[in-house]
């Protein structure tokens, strides 16, 4: 058989060469990880919430016994979860337990990295610096929100200008790792606060408004990007596999007619 | 000009080849899912492109569990660009062939 007839047989050039493609953007879809965080983080919240209406109805009931143990369950919780938080970010050995259960989430198909996953030491304090600046920003804006500087209707945007900063910097630090469309949720983000800004009706109003406002849009929309991302992931698995998957009897794609 | 790589060129390893140039690594299950192989068949095609230096290996323990990871070398990225040049070439002149006078 000549090189002429083996280059007929085997080959689309199209095709096989947009394999790169599709397992790169299958790769930097792999989002399970971020709507497994996204919703632990909304029950989370939630359960903090329920704890504190609990809380709040036990002190106005005079149940005083109620209201001690839900605050402290409620501090016991917040401690917690920033410990668990600082044994993630600050420990090796935290990152590294976090990484192999969430691999697991993928254990069936495996593992693919887009980019080296020996991420220099400098690039992880880079973003351990932003994430903490983020927080810094976002605490001393809930501060000046308690002092009166603004009302309920503007946490959001206020908010959002710190969100839609610190998401645009974690994305440019962490590329070619996530796909553009994470930029997506800072986007979102940034269009709520506009509304919020023009006087469109997107916000809460009442008691929990605070929560609600802060919550609602952060979660909803960060499970919203996570799915569509999932599901973007799963098409390119799809036509990875159509592209990658070959009868080695005949040396030809499944669908291919045989010549 | 038809001087084809024969080691790139048999279907299943330039399928492994591209699926590993978009990518910095991939594992064994990834392969072995994304290409339907079986194990023996997906190993003995990485040993192969192993041998010829355009596939590296790294083999690490999560615990007991071995993992491997498979990653395509400088030499490997040459061998598949000019693979699909001499690809190019071979079409190209089928194509003036074909051209009737």
């Amino acid at each position: 058989m000549n090189d002429r007839t083996n280059v007929k047989r085997a080959d689309h050039p199209k095709d096989l060469r947009s394999i790169p493609k599709w397992v790169r953007v299958y790769g930097q879809n792999r989002s399970l990880p971020v709507l497994v965080f996204f919703v632990g983080e909304a029950l989370l919240c939630l359960g903090l919430v329920a704890l504190v209406v609990v809380a709040t109805m036990a002190y106005r009931g005079g149940n005083m016994a109620l209201f001690w143990s839900s605050a402290a369950i409620s501090v016991v919780a917040i401690v917690a979860i920033e410990c668990f938080a600082a044994y993630v970010l600050i420990s090796p050995q935290g990152g590294k337990r976090v990484n192999r259960l969430l691999e697991r989430l993928y254990a069936k198909e495996g593992f693919v990295s887009v980019s080296d996953p020996e991420i220099s030491d400098r690039r992880w304090r880079e973003i351990l610096g932003v994430m903490l600046l983020f927080a810094v920003c976002y605490g001393v804006l809930i501060l000046f929100y308690q002092m009166g500087l603004f009302p309920t209707q503007y946490i959001q945007p206020v908010v959002a200008l710190s969100v839609v900063l610190c998401f645009v910097v974690l994305w440019i630090l962490t590329r070619p790792m996530i796909w553009h469309v994470a930029l997506l949720f800072p986007a979102l983000y940034g269009l709520h606060a506009i509304l919020a800004v023009a006087g469109v009706p997107v916000g809460f109003t009442g008691q929990w408004a605070i929560v609600l406002n802060l919550a609602v849009p952060a979660f909803g929309y960060g499970i919203l990007v996570g799915l569509i991302s999932h599901a973007y992931s799963r098409y390119a698995l799809y036509r990875l596999k159509k592209l990658t998957q070959v009868d080695c009897a005949t040396g030809s794609q499944p669908n291919e007619k045989a010549e | 000009m038809t001087d084809l790589d024969r080691i790139i060129h048999e279907p299943v390893r330039l399928r492994i080849m591209m699926v590993l140039s978009g990518v910095d690594l991939a594992d064994f299950k990834f392969l072995l899912s994304t290409l339907s192989l079986t194990k023996g068949n997906l190993s003995s095609h990485m040993d192969k492109l192993e041998r010829a230096g355009y596939v590296e290996v790294r083999k690490v323990f999560n615990g007991k569990i071995p993992h491997t990871d498979y990653g395509l070398t400088k030499a490997g990225r040459r061998a598949l660009t000019k693979h699909w040049l001499t690809l190019d070439k071979i079409r190209a002149l089928d194509a003036s062939t074909r051209k009737p006078d």
